[in-house]
């Protein structure tokens, strides 16, 4: 595959590029070795510019000449150096980190006016490095819990990792580490995320305008980097917090050519239960680790290859029972240069999730429940660095995925109870695209680009069949390797940027998805046992069409940002649960969901800004997202359990002196669609609770403001060690935020029934000591 | 099954057990829509030979917290393959509907309610109501044993039974200590399907709970516990599982959005009139299995 395109495509093929030579090469960190993701390389001369790619490869044509060249990269010195063109030259450059630190910048832009400039709306990136200030529930750093604080994105309920994008199900958002999939990102029952900042370089959310190489999911996606680990010397970071520790350490192997990088972490929450009052709970285990590691070689200068791993698990054991779970994933990569203007990149990857729970002695009720989902995947992407006004970007992609809902068995020959197992399923997904930045002028870029998707189900599996009342019909079986189902989709994205003046631009996007895999859980916060299930025979593709429009202006050298951007997303084959849905260990699956359609449109508003002691960020989000199912609340609209009206978060950092700085951030937002009864009734004894229209009522408002202090260790020259204290308080003021409401009746009397409500966390403080080395 | 929703449960303990230190319940003041009343039917009979009856109400306001109005003056027959007999009400217990003490049903059979001659949405015409329900049969009980959980300081009531092969059973189980029913509404009751073990000799199946702190009693010496088995139709079973859950607490991240009961009356009522036909066997308390 890799040898006929390579082999057809090089730069004296093209009319246009005949008398332009190109600049190509890498930009690095001089300190630490690592690639730059999205690094600036400007021409003096010509005023045209280039970024580096996701594995700091840069390139650019010109016609030949001498040139001053500008390498810039926010947080780094920039560097300027002067060519004399004669011939193609390969300039591989190494930025040195600004002294003045600004370190404390969140959320930064690949260049200070990428924000007005980049071709591509929606995106959001943050840096790993700068995550960490952002004050977190029981100081645990969370890139997630940073991403839930940008406009269009909120988390799915109280201190959950899981998050809903433009109004979307958290099943719509595609989950990438190092390009592996992963398939459930929470730990500790979702209230941390997968993610060890320590060990992550780069995040890139798109929040609808999904560029053409990634697809599968509707809402967006969430591109997640590892470091490539320091080529320079060997170093490490950690951290001391209140509920888990992490360790990181990279370095060169040999010489510069080879670097790692491990990363570990593990909570010791159940170091906490031996102070619980109740003796049986003191044996009681629950804890989470993982793990990172990434190794990388440069072969040469057109070659480099990279292997990176995360292995993370969750266990929980009492007496009685125990249930553990983990993603595992490892991704293999290939980055080639062909010539000065093609780069390429070959992935292998494997991602797993699995889950198991049961009693933890045998006996005759003993019984385990196993269940588990991989995938493997190939992707094969190109950048093609046509001319100077062009950048075409293509590949193709195959996935391999098999899923076993669930086995239950007992757990010794004692055991009383049959196997049960729901029969596992096989499909392929594939898909081709092609897309192209094109600068058709100095205030015109446009962006376009096609995919095509096919999805497949495959045999070795059974299929059930259901008629129109959704009764099983009758079940087929099919042998391994057939193809007994197959859907496909085109999938245009289209871009355009109009850059008015140099603060202002007004960019437009057009995107249609589909998603061939979904997520079978009937909880708006999602849990480790939920089942993800294909499209097949009975369920179609999800697909949706997003249009936006936006309007981005710089103030103050651009030290402001600012955006406007309105959205309108139309979903079809939206999937729902038909009422007290069983959805655990059930073969009939697919005869509980019930389809419709959703849409959801917002507009979101963001201020940001960056003074030398100042900086943080303001947004806001107006949104409203519908589902209209027909078997499901009368087949009228009903809000989407994500539906906030509004949602506002701040946040701010300040630099108090040369070691401390203060931060705060501060949400709110509309509670939540909830269903809430319209009355009560008597049957059997019990008080049974009357609904009507389903999520017409909403959970009371929610805001909270979180604090964090930080005081750095003295600076001294020549000092090895550098270390940090992190104080930090979540829900300051210590609201009582509902995380769910009952309804339930009194304990005194009976027939009274009254409403109360649950909340999680009000004023939690922690601490947590970091440090480098 | 008991097992597994008691393992998700027990996870959920831990959990919490781990949030304990800041999470907090309390009531709240919370205003909510009203809608318009609705005939509510509450009925069952059974194998036994005995007094049935059904039950008519009123749904009320949610926080309105009055005892459920009673539907007077209706006409209630219960038809099966056979008969139809009338049922008659007794002015002491309004809203209730009586068979005659020698009533009985019989499994195999299906059963037919029908409601007339009331006007619950004041209308001035009355309104007709039907309720459909086979009677299954059930298994014997061999025998009861009971066995107590030191952690959760409860006592499990294991049964011992042949489940038949070939047919989909549905269970539910009550029990009684002494003749008082422990398992005294819906909420309380045991439910299984026999997916787990179709066909297999139940050899100590957990089925039932006694927890005395949550009822207020002690087991003694000579104490009888008495479990009474029921053969229920799916349906039914659907139905105590929705119970279930919307009794239960409810909380993001283990319930789904709250549905209204799957009733089997028509016409809009709401409640449940099954049939069911059982066995019971009883297991005598001893100190020494503490």
């Amino acid at each position: 595959m890799l040898i006929p395109l390579g082999g057809s495509i090089r730069a004296e093929d093209d009319p246009l590029a005949k008398d332009l030579l190109s600049i190509s090469g890498s930009i690095k960190d001089a300190k630490t070795g690592e690639v730059l993701i999205g690094a600036t390389m400007y021409v003096e001369e010509t005023k045209n510019g280039t970024i580096s790619n996701l594995y700091g490869f840069y390139s650019m044509s010109l016609p030949a000449g001498k040139y001053h060249l500008v390498f810039a990269y926010l947080g780094y010195e920039t560097y300027k150096k002067e060519v004399n063109l004669t011939d193609n030259q390969v300039i591989n450059v190494e930025l040195k980190p600004s002294a003045e630190s600004i370190d404390e910048i969140i959320v930064t832009s690949e260049r200070k006016d990428a924000n007005v400039r980049a071709p591509q709306m929606g995106v959001e990136k943050l840096k790993g490095n700068t995550i960490k200030n952002v004050p977190v529930l029981m100081g645990e750093t969370d890139l997630v819990k940073v991403i839930q604080l940008l406009p269009g994105v909120s988390p799915t309920s109280e201190g959950s990792s899981g998050f809903s994008v433009r109004g979307g199900n958290p099943d719509q958002n595609l989950i990438l580490l190092d390009e592996a999939n992963v398939y459930n990102a929470g730990h500790l029952l979702g209230f941390f995320s997968v993610f060890n900042n320590d060990a992550v370089k780069d995040v890139k959310l798109y929040k609808g305008d999904i560029p053409a190489s990634n697809g599968g999911r509707l809402a967006s996606l969430l591109d997640i980097r590892m470091k490539d680990g320091n080529s320079k010397k060997f170093s490490g970071t950690g951290g001391i917090g209140l509920i888990s520790s992490r360790l990181t350490l990279e370095g060169p192997i040999a010489n510069e050519k080879t670097s790692f990088i491990v990363s570990g972490r593990r909570t010791y929450l159940d170091l906490f239960l031996p102070f619980a009052k109740d003796k049986e709970v003191r044996d009681n285990k629950l804890y989470f680790y993982d793990f990172n590691a990434k190794i990388n070689h440069t072969i040469n200068d057109n070659n480099r290859v990279y292997l990176s791993g995360y292995f993370g698990r969750d266990v929980f054991k009492d007496n009685f029972s125990e249930m553990n779970f983990g993603n595992r994933t490892l991704t293999f990569r290939w980055n080639h240069i062909y010539s000065p203007k093609l780069f390429s990149n070959l992935t292998l990857i494997g991602s797993k999730y699995d889950y198991s729970l049961g009693t933890t002695e045998g006996g005759a009720n003993s019984f385990e429940w196993k269940s588990n989902l991989y995938d493997i995947n190939a992707k094969l992407d190109f950048d093609f660095y046509l001319n100077p006004n062009n950048t075409i970007e293509f590949g193709l992609q195959s996935i391999f995925r098999e899923i076993l809902p669930g086995v239950a068995r007992g757990k010794d020959e004692n055991s009383l109870y049959n196997e049960i197992r729901v029969p596992q399923n096989r499909s392929l997904e594939h898909a081709v695209y092609a897309q192209n930045t094109q600068k058709i002028s100095d205030w015109l870029v446009l962006r376009y680009g096609l995919r095509f998707s096919l999805f497949q189900n495959i045999g070795a599996g059974v299929q059930y069949y259901y008629d129109d009342d959704y009764d099983f019909t009758e079940k087929k079986t099919y042998g391994t390797g057939e193809v007994y189902n197959t859907y496909w989709g085109l999938e245009p994205r289209f871009g355009a940027t109009f850059i008015l003046n140099p603060s202002t631009s007004i960019k437009a996007s057009y995107n249609r998805a589909f998603q061939y895999l979904h997520l079978a859980s009937n909880s708006t916060s999602g849990t480790p046992l939920d089942i993800w299930f294909p499209s097949s025979p009975n369920v179609k593709p999800q697909k949706s069409d997003q249009f936006a429009l936006g309007l981005f202006r710089n103030f103050n050298n651009n030290s402001i940002e600012t955006s406007l951007e309105g959205f309108y997303k139309n979903m079809y084959n939206t999937i729902d649960f038909k009422d007290h849905p069983d959805l655990l260990l059930n073969e009939y699956l697919e005869g509980e969901l019930r389809f419709g359609s959703a849409k959801a449109y917002g507009l979101e508003m963001m201020v940001r800004f960056n003074r030398p002691k100042w900086n943080g960020w303001v947004s806001y989000t107006l949104s409203r997202v519908e589902r209209t199912i027909p078997e499901i609340n009368n087949g009228e609209s009903y809000l989407s359990p994500y539906d906030h009206t509004h949602d506002c978060s701040i946040v701010l950092n300040r630099k108090l002196g040369e070691r401390t700085s203060l931060s705060a951030n501060w949400v709110y937002y509309t509670g939540s669609p909830v269903t809430f009864p319209v009355g009560r009734y008597e049957v059997g004894g019990d008080i049974i609770p009357l609904y009507s229209k389903r999520n017409a009522e909403r959970m009371p408002n929610y805001h909270r403001l979180d604090l964090s202090f930080i005081l750095r260790g003295k600076k001294k020259e020549n000092k090895k060690w550098h270390g940090e204290w992190v104080f930090s308080v979540y829900n300051a003021y210590g609201r009582k935020n509902a995380w769910a409401i009952n309804f339930v009746r009194d304990e005194d009397n009976p027939s009274i029934t009254k409403a109360e409500k649950t909340y999680l966390f009000s004023f939690i403080p922690s601490v947590t000591y970091n440090f480098k080395f | 099954m008991k097992t597994i929703k008691y393992i998700i449960h027990s996870i959920c303990a831990i959990f919490l057990v781990v949030l304990s230190f800041s999470s907090c319940t309390e009531d709240m003041d919370l205003t909510l829509s009203d809608t318009d009343p609705r005939l509510v039917v509450d009925g069952r009979i059974s194998t036994d030979t005995t007094t049935h009856f059904v039950r008519l109400t009123l749904s009320g306001s949610y926080f309105d917290s009055q005892e459920a109005i009673a539907v007077k003056g209706a006409l209630v027959t219960i038809k099966d393959d056979v008969q139809t007999i009338v049922l008659n009400e007794n002015p002491e217990y309004p809203g209730f509907y009586f068979t005659p003490d020698n009533y009985y049903g019989l499994p195999g059979r299906t059963y037919e309610l029908n409601i007339e001659g009331v006007d619950v949405d004041n209308n001035g015409q009355d309104e007709l109501y039907q309720a459909i329900t086979d009677l299954n049969p059930v298994a014997p009980i061999d025998s009861v044993r009971l066995e107590y959980h030191s952690v959760w300081n409860l006592w499990k009531v294991l049964l011992y039974a042949q489940d038949p092969a070939e047919t989909k059973d549905f269970y539910n189980f009550a029990v009684a200590l002494n003749d008082s029913l422990i398992s005294d509404r819906y909420s309380k009751l045991g439910f299984v399907d026999d997916r787990f073990f179709d066909g297999n000799y139940a050899a100590g199946v957990w089925v039932q709970t006694i927890d005395e702190e949550e009822e207020g009693i002690e087991l003694k010496d000579g104490d009888w516990v008495r479990l009474s088995m029921g053969g229920i139709t799916e349906e039914f079973y659907k139905y105590l599982e929705a119970v279930d859950e919307e009794t239960g607490f409810k909380a993001p991240l283990f319930s789904g959005p709250p549905a209204n009961l799957p009733g089997n009356v028509s016409n809009g009522a709401l409640g449940f009139f099954q049939a069911y036909s059982y066995s019971i066997d009883s297991v005598e308390f001893s100190s020494d299995l503490r």
